[in-house]
């Protein structure tokens, strides 16, 4: 039984194959001469319309990943452009994998699974593995990668920042607002995926996290609107706006109390009833909040910063 | 819903070479590796079957047999390779073996190939690409993972030492390691625990000590003992979350139910089996955690804060 989307793969297939067999390049109209669906003409109807069938399977083919050349130009006729597929750049190129190569990538690609990038991930995987290399497990560990199921966002902006196209959408931070971003990339930190992007109404690189979105994202504008500067670099951004670089703490623990933390520091003094340590920490939000996990068994001494952000968290929580 | 002509032309193309090298694949294994039905795969086939060079004549045409359900590639005609990578695909592997490294320490053995790797899938790309980044902080700071791993490949037990945060203890255990995982950022391993006699999950960051058990294997980890089931002493609390306190419901997705967004709150339905747990979790949020119900959970959280304000104001 014939239907529009199998005669159009019929047609794809076709197409490809004709290229790939082109010793020379095929003009437009040798391809619509040759190319067959069901023993009749795969393009037919007006010039128009063929012209912009044509255009469209070119684009398809080339979004999985099919290089076309384009050639045959006589600069000194009005020669139309011709067509072919180059055996060797249809193939798959992936210089020497080795087998242990292979299976960190079958591991890896775990990474994707139930999100935005599972099916190109297994796709790609499958094609490696047609590539005739022996599987190898040997070498391998078995952890597996656990994220948090990508958000459904994240493929649309990964898109606009390839295209370099504005995007807008509400965000749920201090309060709802409306952003317009310059996207510029995406990072994966402690579990969450955050934007890093120029808000263009007040012209300053900010960082969003993805599940605070409340909208979708739309793309507006064109591709290439802006550029990204030279200078900038996520991970760095990440670490200033967090504040995160490593620094280290005066606590005292009660003692006995607290393990999992003291077993993380130094001990430099004890006295009956608690043991001083210096432990090392990075962000002051998140290391503020294991240590108020133990409660009163623990107290920051150093640094001031830390100890008077505690405080202020605890002034709060007990204003309630 | 219907899938494009895209996603089948180019399942159709990968299948030709896939088959090529396992010859006598049947339609069953085939249906189970590409994720779609039998009838999909069959009919794909079928597709192919018709297809060919210019000409269309039998010497032309793709060739396939299919006896009962094995499947066999007579002629390819020029489909013999798998396709290029695309990409979207080129990106999306990156990403995934930059947070494959991320999990890892910085000596682990893996880390060369991860390395390696990466320069090749970049060399793939003709336009440069920013593909997403992945951080991490480090999920095994006591390099228990390799031995772990180990144990878990050669199905023995691992006799640990364990920090636990809830009962505060440090003590012995002998496991049976079933698998590591790393989820938001922090590195996990569930296991059989001897113990305890029941399926526990250890952090890694919290594992002092591991080494292979010297007693005789037990073997395999005690698969599907899943309690499930009904938990007799949980509670519902009502929380509003505001500022950094939203993360409390974004961490713990799977506890949390959303019951109205406000501009400046959201209010949060948590069913919890550990009052204590949920205390000191919201602690280091401040205000912007605060239990709406009930209220003698909320007096409790206050009295904890002023508890431990009092090591602050001296």
């Amino acid at each position: 039984m014939a239907n529009e989307a199998s005669d159009k793969t019929e047609r794809l297939i076709n197409l490809i194959l004709a290229l790939l067999s082109a010793k020379k390049f095929l003009t437009k109209s040798q391809i619509f001469d040759v190319v067959m669906v069901r023993g009749e003409a795969a393009y037919q109807g007006s010039d128009e319309t063929k012209d912009r069938m044509f255009e469209r399977d070119k684009d398809d083919l080339r979004g999985m990943g099919i290089t076309i050349e384009v050639g045959g130009l006589d600069p000194l006729f009005d020669d139309e452009a011709g067509y072919r597929i180059k055996e060797s750049q249809y193939g798959l190129r992936m210089p020497d994998l080795s087998p242990a190569e292979l299976a960190t990538l079958s591991v890896a690609a775990n990474f994707w699974r139930d999100s935005a990038f599972s099916s190109e991930s297994q796709s790609a995987l499958r094609r490696l593995n047609s590539l005739g290399i022996p599987a190898d497990n040997t070498e391998m560990g078995l952890i597996e990668l656990r994220y948090r199921s990508t958000d459904e966002n994240f493929e649309s902006i990964n898109e606009a920042i390839e295209s370099k196209r504005l995007i807008s959408f509400t965000y749920s931070g201090s309060s709802l607002s409306d952003k317009k971003v310059e996207p510029y990339a995406l990072l994966l930190w402690n579990g969450f995926w955050y934007l890093f992007g120029r808000d263009i109404d007040i012209n300053q690189i900010r960082m969003y996290k993805l599940v605070r979105f409340v909208s979708g994202v739309a793309r507006t504008g064109k591709s290439n609107a802006f550029v990204i500067p030279s200078d900038f670099d996520a991970v760095k951004h990440l670490k200033i706006s967090m504040d995160e670089r490593t620094q280290s703490a005066l606590i005292r623990i009660r003692t006995g109390a607290a393990l999992a933390l003291a077993s993380k520091g130094r001990e430099i003094e004890r006295d009956e009833s608690w043991v001083t340590y210096i432990i090392a920490f990075e962000s002051h939000t998140s290391f503020a909040q294991t240590c108020l996990w133990f409660g009163s068994d623990v107290e920051v001494k150093e640094p001031i910063a830390l100890r008077e952000h505690i405080k202020r968290l605890l002034v709060e929580v007990s204003h309630g | 819903m219907a899938e494009t002509a895209i996603e089948r032309t180019k399942r159709a193309l990968d299948l030709i070479p896939y088959v090529m090298e396992r010859p006598g694949i049947t339609i069953q294994e085939l249906a189970r590796d590409f994720s779609v039905s039998e009838k999909q795969i069959r009919a794909d086939l079928d597709l192919l079957y018709v297809c060919g060079l210019p000409g269309y004549s039998p010497l032309e045409l793709i060739d396939i047999a299919t006896d009962d359900d094995y499947v066999d590639i007579i002629d390819p005609q020029l489909l013999d390779q798998p396709r290029n990578l695309t990409r979207r695909e080129v990106i999306a592997l990156t990403v995934a073996l930059e947070a494959l490294a991320a999990s890892r320490n910085p000596d682990d053995k893996l880390q060369p190939i991860i390395k390696g790797l990466m320069g090749k899938l970049q060399s793939l790309l003709e336009a440069p690409a920013s593909p997403p980044h992945v951080l991490n902080k480090e999920s095994d700071p006591n390099n228990v993972l390799s031995m772990v791993e180990a144990a878990i490949k050669r199905g023995q037990d691992l006799d640990i030492e364990y920090i636990s945060a809830k009962s505060n203890t440090r003590n012995h255990r002998r496991i049976s390691p079933a698998e590591v995982f790393v989820e938001n950022g922090e590195g996990y391993l569930r296991a059989w625990c001897f113990n305890s006699g029941a399926e526990r999950t250890f952090r890694l960051d919290r594992m002092m000590v591991a080494a292979i058990s010297t007693k005789h294997p037990t073997g395999v980890m005690h698969a599907g003992t899943n309690s499930g089931g009904s938990r007799p002493d949980s509670i519902r609390v009502t929380l509003a979350l505001g500022g950094n306190g939203r993360e409390f419901a974004e961490r713990h997705q799977s506890i949390c139910q959303v019951e109205s967004v406000h501009a400046e709150e959201t209010l949060v339905s948590v069913e919890i089996a550990d009052k204590n747990w949920l205390l000191r979790s919201l602690l280091g949020y401040g205000g912007s955690a605060r239990i709406i119900e009930p209220a003698e959970l909320a007096a409790d959280l206050r009295d904890m804060a002023r508890e431990t304000l009092e090591l602050y104001s001296r």
